[in-house]
């Protein structure tokens, strides 16, 4: 790769170049993630190179991680349990505290922190393989064998990503309910019925679908924008990490942009 | 002090210590004290001012109070009031009420009866209360009645002075005047009695006269 | 953390294992949505209970009916009824349903701060239970309603007791006239001071009544002379009776001696002149009674006796007169005048 001098008013120009000049891109990524979601949902998609390709990215995204991903989750979920419910009792507001953590950590923070972690590990792999395998040119070899890149290649790893996201989202949510209701009741079973009616008062059906679907989107761009970005570079040596700046960044904002726009519809 | 208030407050000394406590809001001292003394004041009144009958009557309630206690000290010292009373106002006698009592009465008492008595031989001035010890001690001679503030001592003084006849005619016009200063019709009477007779024994007829008119005007107020 | 290239590296069992985890994600979402409506009360059965409120202020679907302390039912739905009053639903969840009875109270509260609280009361758990679609009046109590009476009431209590305790007030005067009153009661004479004002008028008061105490005894005293002076002349006449009339007796003796009946007669003279004088010493006596009666203030001054007794010591002294004669002859100037 051609070292380039530094400076931040190319960064700058990098930054803008990745995000605002091509609106092109954002509307490929659009396209193929529809192209992946309805892919996804026909089963003749699922032949076995591209089961091999989906069970390969589960396994690396979520496979290797599960254990590791689920205590640091679980670690952090603790500690601001304690430190919500610890301050809150306190001032006598204990019913308040526990609202308040099964709001914030399970419906917010959890989501957001687990597409953060696949994404940072995952995405950014992925865009690395798609980006040399475009520059290889070995989808224009897979294409040209008659057999669909997009089915083959792109759409698997976009399933196993959301599969990862909404994995280690969920697990980890459990995790978090289940250390909530250590920190307030201990290992006493007479406070399950309070706990089910707060957090029953929280999940109302429109809380839950909201996440459901904000999980799976979050899958869905942590595959969909690095792919995007990576096929969309010319097939040039030094072009790869490029592809991955774009990429990456891209599906940094995707994700804030998603989140934020779930907040207003939740909360607003 | 005079005698007889010297003798009164001698006489309730022994009640003097009640009445300090009732003073200081202690109990409240016994009542023959209170009793005795209303009398005894009512009866120095009464008999200076010439009511014979009232003047007996108080003083026997007085007594009789004091005879309660049985203490002849307290006793003895009402009879000594009622004869210095009456060496005042110059009517003499032996003391006769205080006699029986000389006994138990205490050296003071009977040092007070001498003194009144005119037996002024080896009496010990010591026990004489205060205004009468300069009297014996000057023997009469001249103006020591002028010394004694009390008007009741200097009359009492007078009296015992005119009985053992050591008494001078400024001391005869001081002892009228005094008498006359308090409207003490007894003594004022006794002492303008003898004036007269020594004017009209100096054949003074005028002086005598005017003595006369002073007197019928204290007696002039009939009832 | 980086990848192997994806088609370098066999990964053993790979679909196992994605198969695995797949499967896991399924059975955790759905254990979350059965989670959710259990905790929903999807499963439960309920019955419903509307409660009509004039004001719903504070109330949010959502919020719990609570039965002591506990929460017994959860608000549906709020609406604005075709009267104008507010209408809560509630869901009651059956086995919840046994604490409403048809006669339970189910109140509105509002304090200053946070959400309206809404509370069931039952009186009596053996009355019928509360059926489904019950309708019943809420009451209604609200901290901040009531602030404003409270803070009024509160005013003018604080000016009343201004008025009342203001320097010129007459709980005031009365406090110092009641001291004042206490000090003198506390003076030497104690209440009798304190009654008449000062301790000079006790003082007189005390001194009256003990001459009217000593005059009461003076009377005793003379009527009770009175008594054996009458006994005596009672005796005395018995005395004369006897002697007149009794054995060996004037009359007895009169037929005989003239010695005996003129002795008899001396006797009886001299026990009359007796009476007489007994009568008399009675004569005085009431006449003193009289006169301590008549003058209480023991003004008899009698000045006619003063004379005659002045008159008699002066008789006695005359001896002494003239000795001070002697020594000293009567000069007009130095005896009549102030020395």
């Amino acid at each position: 790769m051609p070292q380039r001098p530094f400076s931040i008013a190319r960064d700058l120009t990098e930054l803008r170049g990745a995000l605002i000049d091509r609106p092109a891109s954002w509307l490929r990524t659009f396209q193929f993630a529809a192209e992946a979601i309805a892919t996804a949902l026909s089963p003749s998609a699922y032949d076995e190179a591209a089961r091999r390709v989906a069970a390969r990215q589960i396994y690396f995204s979520a496979w290797q991680v599960l254990g590791w991903f689920t205590l640091a989750c679980a670690a952090i979920s603790f500690v601001l349990i304690r430190i919500v419910v610890g301050t809150a009792q306190d001032f006598g507001l204990s019913q308040y505290a526990l609202e308040l953590t099964v709001r914030v950590l399970v419906l917010e923070l959890i989501p957001l922190f687990a597409a953060l972690f696949v994404a940072l590990r995952s995405g950014a792999a992925i865009n690395t393989e798609v980006a040399l395998m475009h520059i290889r040119g070995e989808l224009e070899a897979l294409q040209r064998s008659g057999r669909d890149p997009l089915h083959r290649e792109l759409v698997p790893r976009a399933i196993g990503s959301v599969v990862a996201v909404m994995l280690l989202t969920y697990l980890s949510c459990t995790v978090a309910l289940v250390l909530a209701y250590l920190a307030m009741y201990g290992f006493s079973p007479w406070g399950i019925t309070q706990f089910l009616r707060i957090t029953g008062l929280v999940y109302d059906w429109v809380m839950v679908t909201g996440m459901a679907i904000k999980t799976f989107l979050f899958g869905v761009v942590v595959a969909a924008v690095p792919i995007t970005a990576a096929l969309a570079v010319p097939r040039e040596q030094g072009m790869a990490a490029i592809a991955v700046q774009r990429g990456m960044v891209r599906l940094g904002a995707a994700i804030a942009m998603i989140e934020g726009v779930f907040l207003v519809i939740m909360y607003v | 002090m005079s005698a007889a208030r010297r003798l009164r407050a001698a006489s309730l000394a022994l009640a003097g210590t009640a009445l300090i406590a009732a003073c200081a809001g202690g109990p409240p001292p016994p009542d023959w004290t209170l009793n005795a003394r209303s009398a005894l004041e009512g009866y120095e009144g009464a008999y200076l001012r010439g009511n014979a009958r009232v003047a007996e009557f108080e003083f026997e309630r007085g007594r009789a109070e004091l005879a309660r206690t049985g203490r002849a000290d307290e006793v003895a010292h009402a009879e000594l009031l009622r004869c210095a009373l009456r060496t005042a106002s110059l009517e003499f006698d032996e003391c006769p009420d205080f006699a029986p009592l000389a006994q138990d009465a205490g050296a003071p008492a009977r040092a007070y009866a001498a003194y009144l008595a005119g037996r002024w031989e080896g009496l010990d001035v010591s026990l004489l209360p205060a205004a009468h010890r300069a009297v014996l001690a000057r023997g009469g001679e001249g103006g020591a009645l002028g010394a004694i503030e009390e008007p009741l001592a200097r009359l009492v003084a007078a009296g015992v002075l005119f009985r053992i006849g050591r008494i001078a005619p400024a001391d005869i016009a001081a002892a009228t005047e005094t008498a006359s200063a308090n409207g003490w019709r007894r003594p004022l009477l006794a002492w303008l009695g003898v004036q007269e007779s020594r004017a009209q024994a100096a054949g003074d007829r005028d002086a005598a006269a005017a003595i006369r008119r002073r007197i019928e005007l204290v007696l002039g107020d009939k009832r | 953390m980086a990848d192997e290239p994806q088609s370098s590296l066999p990964i053993r069992r790979a679909g196992l294992k994605a198969t695995l985890l797949l499967t896991l994600t399924i059975a955790l979402v759905a254990a979350f949505v059965i989670y959710v409506l259990y905790a929903r009360g999807a499963f439960e059965t309920t019955q419903r209970l509307v409660l009509m409120s004039d004001n719903s202020e504070g109330v949010s679907v959502g919020s719990d009916l609570t039965f002591s302390g506990f929460p017994v039912g959860r608000v549906r739905r709020i609406e604005l009824a075709e009267t104008g009053q507010a209408r809560i639903e509630i869901d009651v969840p059956r086995k919840d349903g046994r604490w409403l009875r048809t006669t339970s109270v189910f109140t509105l509260e509002r304090g200053l701060v946070g959400a309206a609280r809404l509370r069931a009361f039952t009186g009596n758990l053996e009355d019928p239970p509360l059926p489904d679609g019950a309708v019943r009046f809420v009451l209604r109590g609200d901290t901040a309603e009531e602030l404003p009476v409270l803070i009024a009431n509160l005013r003018r209590v604080i000016e009343n007791v201004e008025a009342m305790t203001a320097q010129n007030a007459p709980i005031n005067q009365s406090m110092v006239a009641l001291r004042s009153l206490a000090e003198r009661m506390s003076g030497r004479y104690g209440a009798l001071s304190g009654l008449l004002g000062s301790d000079e008028e006790a003082k007189k008061v005390i001194a009256a009544i003990e001459r009217a105490n000593a005059l009461l005894t003076s009377l005793d005293g003379a009527t009770k002379r009175l008594d054996t002076l009458a006994q005596k002349v009672e005796r005395t006449v018995d005395k004369a009776d006897e002697r007149v009339f009794g054995a060996g007796g004037v009359v007895e003796a009169a037929s005989g001696v003239m010695d005996e009946t003129r002795k008899a007669v001396a006797q009886v003279n001299i026990l009359l002149v007796d009476a007489r004088a007994s009568l008399q010493k009675v004569d005085a006596v009431l006449a003193d009674a009289q006169k301590i009666a008549a003058n209480t203030r023991a003004a008899t001054e009698d000045l006619a006796a003063l004379r005659a007794e002045v008159e008699s010591s002066l008789r006695k002294v005359s001896q002494l007169i003239d000795e001070v004669n002697r020594k000293w002859p009567f000069k007009r100037d130095t005896e009549l005048r102030l020395p």
